[in-house]
């Protein structure tokens, strides 16, 4: 069996940003924020060294985005993936209304890593439910400057002064002399000029697309079941692996007593031992499959007891019970008005304590991810994924290369929820980098959906104890709430936000409308032993 | 080698006789657009018709087919009912991220061509495949449009 279990290098032994929850992210960090850790050392020196190093302003680059094709249709590469949310039709509704190019006409996909598609505060990600909303000055901005490009090299070859142009759907036309160039002709002209910072955007009211129903983009695919997702991904001379991973996070393989037996199985390449797993290669994955069930691990023993791990007795119950049961006093989130004296003076109390499970993501997609290694030691990963830079950021620590030696592809999403952000053991593309290694052949390491729903990350479980005051004519007068646990931002981003209040812990709990005088939150933090996530509902409401 | 009928086209598949038919297709054929969900006969993101049919794939073993017609989605529009199908996915705009659209279309597919006037009821009884985006309205409505 080969061991590949020594710990995961990260780069430079940085904490890499892990996780993002939707107001948590949103609301609390700034791009700048974030982005000061997303570039870090290895970051940095990409920046000095590579393209990034004469990066304009994201957004801004029209080559990094449209490639005109000679047909007329466009390609446009997206920094954000299609995961059902609508975002690539909506991107070619907001250029397209500015390019004058019908949405229809646009091919969209996911672009690679690059500081061109860092659109949402100086970051690249897709969730939230913020794609639009972030990129849409930006990307009407693009589309009209694309524009101009064409009308500019239109000029220059018609030689006609650039004011007697005119656009229409793909086209730049000359109603003077009725001479017309479709942006298919003029493409390696304009994008070879410098674009104008300044040029004029579309009054809204002559919008033909933005704020209209526009046909979906990807129906077709869809429907005839040609859409590819990472799952489908196949590669020349590629295995396929199935994983085996520790009943109880956290601990290790040991042994496995049967291993001739499974290498004896039909189609078995090979057996690994990864960092909490046991890997299975084989020449399909069904082979690998029934190898990785046939296995007798012995592992690593799991704590007798409690909560601080995910122990031989750990359940949901027993987190819910010990957050229950937690007796520390807890950090202050909000207070107002004089909550003790309101309650000291109430007609009557009302208590409550509200409690909601541990969530998985369940999209439809089971995770998978292709590694495959160059003759030059360099690294395509294909992957499902939110944030491709961070992505290739972990990757390369763990392919001990550096981030710009790693391609990074982004297919579409079969569901995300938040599923496919960094989560440390939640996600297959370290094993499929190790077990490329390893065997020196391209792998797809596909989880089975009963490992799936055993390692995602799950939306935590929470846990809040209510106590409000109600004055003699019914209506409250004090509000005190206390959220106990642990939540996504705390666990992954907890260094960055100096606060001690986990935000995705008492989200939804702050800041409430109501008109109750004297009111007062507290945290409580008791960690989870389990990987947690956010997702969409997610945080502890 | 195990012979089978897959869209018409013959196939000598070399995979055990228990291997399920999801993985045949997917992994052995190269025919993708069928989908693993669950591999446990839950979610339907693997269905095909067999002999015309809705089945789960992951559930019918190799050996099992035998003389039996294959038909996966990347065909599903040479048949007359299937292409009504997918037209009237495209029309409602049924697909969300999609990843269960090629099953949902081959369970349309199955209901009409065995009830090709289907009630509310028939309609319940055989949508049964799982979508966690929630499409299952606009499944509904564009079931009713291909069957109208
Ligand atoms: S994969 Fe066959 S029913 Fe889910
Ligand atoms: S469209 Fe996403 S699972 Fe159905």
């Amino acid at each position: 069996m080969n061991d590949l279990t020594p710990p995961l290098p990260l780069a430079g032994g940085r904490e890499p940003i892990r996780n993002l929850s939707r107001r948590g992210f949103l609301g609390a960090a700034t791009g700048a924020l974030v982005l000061g850790v997303h570039l870090g050392p290895a970051g940095a020196q990409e920046r000095a060294e590579g393209a990034a190093a004469i990066a304009p302003k994201p957004g801004t680059r029209v080559a990094a985005f449209l490639e005109m094709r000679p047909d007329g249709t466009v390609r446009l590469l997206s920094p954000f993936v299609e995961g059902g949310q609508g975002i690539n039709t909506g991107l070619a509704q907001t250029i397209g209304e500015e390019f004058d190019l019908d949405p229809a006409r646009f091919a969209v996909e996911c672009a690679p890593p690059g500081p061109d598609y860092a659109v949402v505060n100086g970051l690249r990600m897709t969730g939230g439910s913020f794609s639009t909303r972030s990129s849409y000055a930006a990307m009407r901005r693009l589309g009209a400057t694309a524009r101009e490009m064409m009308l500019r090299a239109a000029a220059a070859k018609l030689g006609v002064a650039q004011d007697q142009l005119t656009t229409d759907d793909g086209r730049v036309i000359h109603a003077a002399s009725g001479r017309s160039l479709g942006y298919g002709e003029l493409a390696a002209a304009a994008l070879a000029l410098p674009p104008r910072d300044d040029v004029p955007l579309k009054d809204p009211k002559t919008f033909r697309w933005i704020g209209k129903p526009v046909a979906r983009l990807d129906m077709r695919d869809k429907s005839t079941g040609r859409a590819v997702y990472a799952i489908d991904i196949t590669v020349d001379g590629m295995l396929h692996a199935a994983v085996l991973h520790a009943p109880h996070l956290g601990t290790e393989p040991q042994a496995v007593a049967n291993e001739s037996d499974i290498r004896a199985m039909p189609g078995i390449h090979s057996v690994h031992r990864l960092p909490g797993a046991v890997a299975v290669v084989a020449d399909s994955w069904w082979r690998a499959r029934k190898g990785a069930e046939a296995l007798q691990v012995s592992w690593t023993n799991p704590a007798a007891d409690g909560v601080a791990t995910v122990s031989k007795t750990f359940s949901a119950a027993a987190m819910l019970a010990a957050l229950k049961g937690s007796t520390e006093p807890g950090l202050s989130a909000e207070q107002e008005g004089d909550v003790a004296g309101a309650f000291a003076g109430a007609a009557k109390i009302v208590e409550a304590e509200y409690d909601a499970p541990y969530l998985a993501h369940a999209q439809l997609e089971p995770p998978s991810a292709v590694a495959r290694f160059a003759a030059d030691g360099t690294l395509d990963l294909w992957l499902p994924n939110q944030m491709p830079e961070l992505f290739q950021q972990v990757a390369a620590g763990v392919a001990g290369l550096q981030p710009m030696q790693v391609r990074i592809h982004s297919p579409l999403l079969g569901g995300f929820f938040g599923r496919h952000f960094y989560y440390g053991p939640a996600n297959p593309f370290p094993q499929a980098i190790l077990l490329a290694k390893a065997t020196g052949r391209p792998v797809r390491v596909l989880w089975s959906r009963e490992e799936e729903f055993g390692m995602d990350a799950v939306r935590p479980l929470s846990f809040a104890r209510f106590r409000a005051a109600l004055g003699s004519d019914g209506m409250p007068v004090a509000l005190q709430t206390t959220a106990v646990g642990e939540g996504p931002i705390g666990r992954w981003f907890g260094a960055l936000f100096k606060s001690p209040v986990d935000s995705s812990v008492v989200e939804g709990l702050d800041k409430k409308p109501y008109a109750i005088p004297n009111r007062m939150l507290d945290y409580v933090k008791v960690p989870h032993p389990v990987t947690i996530a956010s997702g969409a509902r997610s945080g502890t409401r | 080698m195990v012979d089978l009928t897959v869209n018409s086209r013959q196939y000598a598949v070399d995979a055990e006789p228990d291997t399920p038919l999801l993985f045949v297709l997917r992994d052995t054929l190269g025919l993708s657009g069928t989908k693993y969900g669950c591999g446990i006969g839950q979610c339907g993101a693997c269905t095909i018709l067999l002999d015309g049919q809705a089945t789960r794939s992951c559930q019918v073993p190799l050996e099992s087919v035998g003389t039996q017609a294959v038909t996966t989605i990347e065909a599903i529009e040479r048949d007359s009912v299937g292409a009504r199908v997918v037209a009237a996915w495209i029309g409602s705009e049924v697909p969300q991220c999609g990843y269960c659209q090629s099953g949902q279309v081959m369970a349309a597919t199955g209901l009409l061509k065995n009830t090709p006037k289907p009630t509310e009821d028939d309609i319940a009884a055989a949508m049964t495949n799982l979508c966690r985006c929630g499409t299952y309205n606009a499944i509904a409505a564009a079931v009713r449009q291909a069957a109208a």
